[in-house]
């Protein structure tokens, strides 16, 4: 077996004593050609002695230390064979397929190495985001303190670092018809839901996006309707939360790039646990998840209540509140539903500016939407001092989301059950309720059940089965 | 899916009921023995749980229509869908109609009956039409949101000073042999049990039988309390004179140290709220009743007519869609044009024919559940012998 490699390997050496220097390789040609135009592909030719070795690769992704250290020093260290041997050895080598599959992986920060015939590549892939660094969307007072890094590598890391079970599944595949990104489908073996992750492949087959950074950018790719407002899948920069999701069950897509994981299926109530949950003892868990959903409640449907309240049925409060509310509006001059929609507006407005501002300025901004402004709209009767309330308090308790793209989904939500309560008053308030819940209840993320109560984690694992 | 969906059935039920028609009719024969009514329908409704709940025991994942089907001659089975549909069809629309009443009349005072029917209407037609798990995970959260404002209603009335219970003692004193009216109705607060005629299919009933008679006795307590409750604020005499007794009741209600003045309008709230989830629930069953009719598509079938001729998908798209074409015709063009036209006294005579046929109707189904769990035991096991025999 060795003999008659030795002998073709002796073949190939005189055949290149010959022309090494004139003929190169006509598989690196191929490549090269492909990559014509990028001024950063390098392509080498080492000669020492009756050795001669071939290099191509993209100087801007690829680590030039690595390349010196475990190419370039050996092959002029070394005899022939044993370099052979060498590179053979190597646990980063991919032998040569196809030109395509070379040129994909040289973009990829790999080298290409032509050595007595021998084409291989090799993964000496220069990565600069590689810090982690502390998680600042969903920030937990105790609790582990970094995000998610840029780079797929170290991402993987963080969950195997965290999730270390022999169950636990990583498909690597390249995403986007021109990016080509790398991602990374995470999940456990044993725990995932067969029918999500059948559609999960199916959906990356058939995706369509040609340059991919960004998970945001699958939410939409995703989603077989255009228009939607709740959020079926969470995207979530803290390692703890996807490790956690994992072990539920759920797949993690990791976006080389972006420190983003992309983590599916989605359940309406996901959106409102903070990791920080899991860290504190169960009476306090207790108290503020109840605390967030009263603050999604009072958010919802605090500004259709007061429409409801000033225009339909100031009935409803003892007589001293409905008489100091009807007092307070007395000097403005638009129905109730005007008045709380221009509030509402202007707390959107501000919301925004905030958010778009430098962070030295942004507290500028709200300290004169919110003090300045608000003070002299009622000074000026535009406004209600207790719409000022309302308003204020419907704000807070919409901060209190955990997860931003259902903190959104409920800030547009209050506007039709706002539009309810003028048309039908407390009547629409409740239909408009009733209706949202089974709207939610009636949508679908990977083929589970969006909505519903998580009272037993039976209902999750058996699957619902029937109609 | 787990039991506790049998709960919320029956809860819907009990609150619907117990606070929309049942308590006037009820209280009209308040002098011609209306505890031993009350009394009797809770063994009536024991009865028909239990037995209800042994039969959907042997029917496991399993629906009445399919199973009539199955163990009937296909036009029998259809006929006895049609009238089963039809019941549960005029239950929730029966009820619509009082909601719609009561929040023209006390919450939307300006607004017309016509205008809030339809957007009921609006409401229960989407949410009919949603997938059996979801409406069943929807009307959990709904019941859940709704619940504490009836309960509120429960303390504030049991917290209340100046309750009259000598006069609930006084009609309790009065023994008598009751009308069958009464007991009808007041069987009906049981009957959310029922709705497991289609749910039965995906609620798992993996439950002991005394767990049924446990919550038969729960609903009786509390309907107890929410029927002797009107009586006691209003007076055994004073009580009759209201159209909604249960409704001028909770008017009465005073919350102290609250912001709100009366617990009028939470308990008005929830209890549209939880009959308007009554009639979704009620038109849900009759819409899968009525899809169970259509030929059973395999699913292989119906992604090839789709490409197929327009004929053939429209004829597809048909038999796929007839029952919610039948249920918005009715919903859109009969039912407000009743609630127009009809004063609300005919409303409640039609009430009133309804709940008299309850119990026997019920009796029926049951019967014609047991028959046909018999007639498809036999035949299988006839089967199952001539396979035998055959090898």
């Amino acid at each position: 077996m060795s003999g008659t490699r030795k002998r073709r390997t002796d073949v190939s050496r005189t055949e290149h004593s010959v022309d090494a220097q004139t003929v190169r390789d006509e598989r690196l040609i191929a490549v090269q050609k492909t990559l014509e135009g990028a001024q950063d592909v390098v392509e080498r030719t080492l000669v020492d002695g009756d050795k001669t070795m071939e290099l191509l690769y993209i100087k801007t992704i690829a680590d030039e230390d690595k390349l010196e250290r475990y190419f370039i020093r050996p092959f002029y260290e070394a005899d022939g064979d044993i370099v052979a041997d060498y590179l053979a050895s190597l646990s980063i080598r991919t032998p040569y397929s196809t030109p395509e599959a070379a040129q994909d992986l040289v973009l990829n920060g790999h080298v290409l190495i032509v050595y007595r015939d021998q084409a291989a590549l090799f993964d000496i892939r220069l990565a600069l985001d590689v810090q982690v660094l502390p998680a600042e969307n969903e920030s937990t007072l105790q609790g582990p303190q970094n995000a998610f890094s840029q780079t797929l590598l170290v991402n993987l890391n963080l969950i195997r670092y965290r999730y270390r079970n022999p169950s636990l599944a990583v498909e690597l595949a390249a995403l986007g018809t021109k990016s080509r990104t790398n991602v990374a489908l995470v999940y456990d073996r044993a725990r995932v839901r067969r029918a999500s992750l059948e559609i999960m492949r199916q959906k990356m087959r058939d995706e369509k996006v040609e340059a991919l950074f960004a998970t945001g950018q699958l939410e939409r790719y995703f989603n077989p309707k255009k228009w939607t407002l709740f959020p079926t899948f969470m995207t979530t920069d803290r390692p703890d939360r996807v490790v956690y999701e994992i072990n539920r069950g759920k797949i993690a897509l990791i976006v080389d790039g972006t420190p983003f994981v992309f983590v599916a299926p989605g359940y309406f109530f996901d959106f409102f646990s903070a990791m920080e949950d899991l860290y504190h003892p169960a009476w306090v868990r207790t108290f503020f998840l109840t605390m967030r959903f009263l603050a999604l409640l009072v958010t919802l449907i605090t500004p259709g209540l007061y429409v409801a309240l000033t225009a339909f049925n100031p009935g409803v409060f003892r007589v001293q509140l409905t008489l100091s509310i009807a007092g307070s509006r007395a000097a403005v001059p638009f129905s109730a539903f005007f008045e709380m929609l221009f509030m509402m507006i202007a707390i959107e407005l501000l919301l925004e500016a905030s958010v778009r501002l430098p962070k030295s300025i942004s507290a500028a901004a709200t300290t004169v939407g919110g003090l300045i402004l608000g003070q002299a709209m009622t000074a000026a009767g535009l406004v209600s001092d207790v719409m000022l309330i309302v308003a204020a308090v419907v704000a807070i308790s919409s901060f209190v989301v955990p997860i931003n793209a259902m903190f959104y989904a409920v800030r547009i939500v209050r506007y039709p059950i706002l539009l309810a309560c003028t048309f039908y008053g407390l009547v629409g308030l409740g239909v408009a309720l009733v209706a949202l819940i089974f709207f939610l209840a009636n949508k679908d993320s990977f083929g589970e059940p969006y909505f519903y109560l998580p009272f037993d984690k039976g209902t999750q694992e058996k699957g619902l089965g029937g109609a | 899916m787990q039991p506790r969906f049998i709960y919320y059935l029956l809860l819907v039920n009990l609150f619907a009921n117990g606070i929309g028609y049942v308590p006037r009719i009820l209280l009209e024969s308040r002098h011609h023995g209306v505890f031993v009514a009350v009394a009797l329908a809770w063994l009536v409704g024991w009865a028909i749980t239990t037995a209800s709940a042994m039969l959907f025991k042997r029917i496991p994942n399993t629906d009445m229509p399919s199973l009539w089907q199955s163990a009937f001659p296909k036009p029998l089975a259809g006929i006895i869908i049609v009238v089963f549909a039809a019941e549960w069809l005029i239950a929730g629309t029966l009820n619509l109609f009082l909601v719609a009443e009561i929040s023209s009349k006390y919450l939307n005072i300006g607004t017309p009956g016509t205008d809030i029917i339809l957007l009921f209407i609006l409401l229960t037609l989407f949410a009919a039409h949603i997938e059996t798990p979801k409406a069943l995970f929807a009307l959990e959260l709904s019941l859940i949101i709704s619940f504490p404002l009836v309960v509120l209603a429960l303390l504030a009335a049991l917290t209340q000073q100046g309750l009259l219970w000598e006069s609930v003692f006084r009609l309790l004193r009065e023994v008598r042999v009751p009308r069958w009216l009464d007991v009808s109705a007041a069987s009906y607060v049981y009957a959310g049990y029922l709705n497991l005629a289609w749910f039965n299919r995906i609620v798992t009933s993996d439950y002991p039988i005394r767990w049924m008679s446990i919550a038969t006795a729960g609903v009786g307590v509390l309907y107890m309390l929410f029927f002797a409750l009107p009586i006691a604020l209003l007076g055994s005499e004073a009580v009759a004179l209201y159209h909604y007794p249960w409704i001028n009741a909770a008017n009465a209600l005073r919350i102290e140290h609250a912001p709100l003045e009366r617990a009028f309008y939470p308990v008005l709230i929830g209890y549209l709220n939880i009959a308007v989830l009554n009639t979704i629930v009620h038109w849900h069953v009759f819409l899968n009743f009525l899809r169970s009719l259509s030929p059973k598509q395999p699913t292989q079938r119906r992604a090839s007519s789709e490409k197929g001729s327009i004929g053939e998908r429209l004829r597809s798209a048909f038999g796929r869609h007839w029952p919610s074409g039948v249920l918005s015709a009715y919903a859109f063009l009969v039912v407000p044009g009743v609630f127009r036209e009809w004063p609300m006294e005919l409303i409640y005579q039609t009430s009133r024919l309804w709940f008299a046929q309850l119990i026997p109707a019920e009796l029926f189904a049951l019967g014609l559940g047991a028959w046909a769990v018999v007639r498809r035991d036999r035949s299988s096991g006839t089967k199952r012998r001539r396979r035998s025999t055959g090898a």
